[in-house]
């Protein structure tokens, strides 16, 4: 399953003013992609996604969904900053949860869950509670829980964005093993640029508030990758290109004058 | 299991701290008793402390002290049911729903600051003098700071949980079950804790002007009958009551919120 965006804009009010988010985003995602989508602070990247994920209606534009949808299948499911896990629910409900949604039997859903737990290392914390997890192992349940509901289209919203770099890099290595066994159409919002391009296939540089796409970069590199695939030629040509095209939509969402 | 052992270390790490209250309450005792033996206090209003036991345990003794308590616990009981759960239902609809809360906000907000104890009379007129207004004059007075706290634990609740039930495909069902309710439990038991404070407070007032039975009653015999030893026997079986009353809510806190973190 893809979708297409034509023209999306959205507009809040904010304080009694009206206040552009999103401007004229317009851009196709194919089934089993892996795209990111980096920008300046601000600019829109968590609307974007709530739009995809339907939680948020565009004021202007379209989203047009193609390929078949599949029964009783979740369309999309969104894996949040942080604080995404329910604090009432064990790791094992918690990862279940998507499946207890859709109807599936609990010897079912706990049996599924329960691979993914350990596909993440955290077999032994199954009866653990959020609060009693380190802030990796929660982002980590949390991913699993996104996989273990099997969307159509998975949205990752700065899934990394609150973890140290170390366990960042761990992570960001466990979603590529992940995402290989289970491929699917993956948005994943950053700010990071070199999670951009070793995650994706694509990278859409987006411009600040209002939030349009600058560029859509293809990223050459040969899966499956791994950390190393960031040593590889053209990386840092690539690197730098995006850093370029964002570096003046940074200081103008900062306020400083070039 | 958990939540045992925690308790312990803690009982452990503050002991002294722990112990002091109870210290400054025997000594205050103390002073209290040689005050009664010195003269320097008379017994007719402050009775020697080993004076109000004896009358306790003379009350326990003839089972007269049970009759009331149990009268008493009975009304608290009674109207904290009766109030709270409509309560909490109704709570829980005017925080999820906008609508409701204009609606019943305005009603609430003329309801709640009316001291329940003046509705005693006109309750007594269209129910009677029995059980049954007493009962509903308490269920009245548990019923608001109830609705309150259960309106404001759904409005609390974060925005992003129902973001997270209305991605994964929850029914409005599974979201009330599985969002509102548990992430409303612990401001609901604060609640609860409040109702029942306030339903121990508007019994013993219902006994003081309107009963036969009751530690509310029995206080108001003793100052009828000059027997101070009584009535401060009286309070402090209502103390008891009340910090039991806190003390069994403390524990159910534990069994029913296990996901809270220790504080």
């Amino acid at each position: 399953m893809g979708f297409a965006l034509e023209g999306i804009g959205r507009e809040f009010v904010a304080g009694g003013r009206p206040l552009v988010a999103l401007k004229d985003v317009t851009f196709t995602a194919r089934r089993e992609e892996f795209i990111s989508i980096v920008g300046p602070s601000g600019c829109g990247k968590t609307t974007l996604l709530r739009i995809i994920a339907g939680l948020l209606r565009p004021t202007t534009g379209k989203i047009v969904f193609n390929g078949t949808f599949s029964q009783g299948k979740l369309r999309s499911a969104l894996v949040f900053q942080e604080h995404g896990l329910l604090p009432w629910c064990t790791v094992l409900q918690n990862v279940a949860l998507g499946l207890e949604f859709i109807g599936v039997s609990r010897p079912e859903r706990e049996a599924k869950a329960r691979g993914f737990i350990q596909q993440v290392g955290l077999a032994r914390f199954e009866r653990s509670y959020p609060h009693q997890l380190s802030v990796g192992m929660r982002q980590r349940v949390a991913i699993a829980r996104a996989f273990v509901a099997d969307p159509e289209i998975l949205l990752l919203d700065e899934p990394f964005g609150s973890l140290d770099a170390q366990t960042r890099l761990v992570l960001q290595e466990e979603i590529l093993r992940v995402w290989r066994d289970h491929r699917k159409l993956v948005v994943h919002v950053t700010h990071d640029i070199e999670e951009a391009i070793l995650l994706s296939d694509r990278v859409l540089v987006m411009s600040g508030r209002p939030g349009t796409i600058l560029e859509e970069i293809p990223v050459p590199l040969p899966r499956p990758r791994d950390l190393y695939s960031l040593d590889r030629p053209g990386v840092s040509a690539l690197k730098w290109h995006v850093w370029n095209l964002l570096k003046s939509e940074v200081r103008t969402s900062l306020g400083v004058a070039e | 299991m958990n939540v045992w052992r925690t308790t312990a270390r803690r009982w452990s790490k503050y002991r002294v701290e722990r112990l002091l209250p109870l210290a400054l309450v025997l000594l205050f005792l103390l002073a209290w008793q040689l005050g009664v033996a010195v003269g320097l206090l008379e017994p007719l209003f402050f009775p020697a402390p080993t004076t109000i036991a004896a009358a306790l345990l003379e009350s326990c003794r003839t089972g007269e002290l049970f009759t009331h308590l149990t009268a008493t616990l009975l009304r608290v009981v009674q109207g904290v049911v009766l109030g709270c759960v409509p309560a909490a239902l109704l709570g829980l609809v005017m925080g999820w729903s906008p609508r409701a809360r204009v609606v019943l906000d305005p009603l609430v907000a003329a309801g709640h600051p009316m001291p329940k104890i003046a509705i005693l009379p006109l309750l007594m007129v269209i129910l009677g003098i029995g059980e049954l207004s007493k009962v509903v004059a308490v269920a009245i007075a548990a019923f608001f700071p109830m609705l309150l706290s259960s309106m404001a634990a759904v409005r609390q609740i974060s925005p992003q949980l129902f973001d997270v039930a209305r991605c994964y495909g929850a029914s409005r069902r599974q979201t009330l079950t599985r969002i509102v309710v548990p992430a409303s439990l612990p401001l609901m038991l604060t609640g609860l804790r409040l109702s029942i404070n306030v339903a121990l407070m508007v019994t013993i007032a219902v006994e003081l002007i309107a009963s036969r039975t009751g530690l509310g009653t029995l206080i108001w015999l003793a100052w009828e009958t000059m027997r101070t030893e009584e009535l401060y026997a009286g309070i402090i079986v209502i103390a008891i009551l009340g910090v039991t009353f806190s003390l069994v809510l403390k524990h159910a806190e534990k069994v029913l919120i296990p996901w809270q973190q220790e504080r």
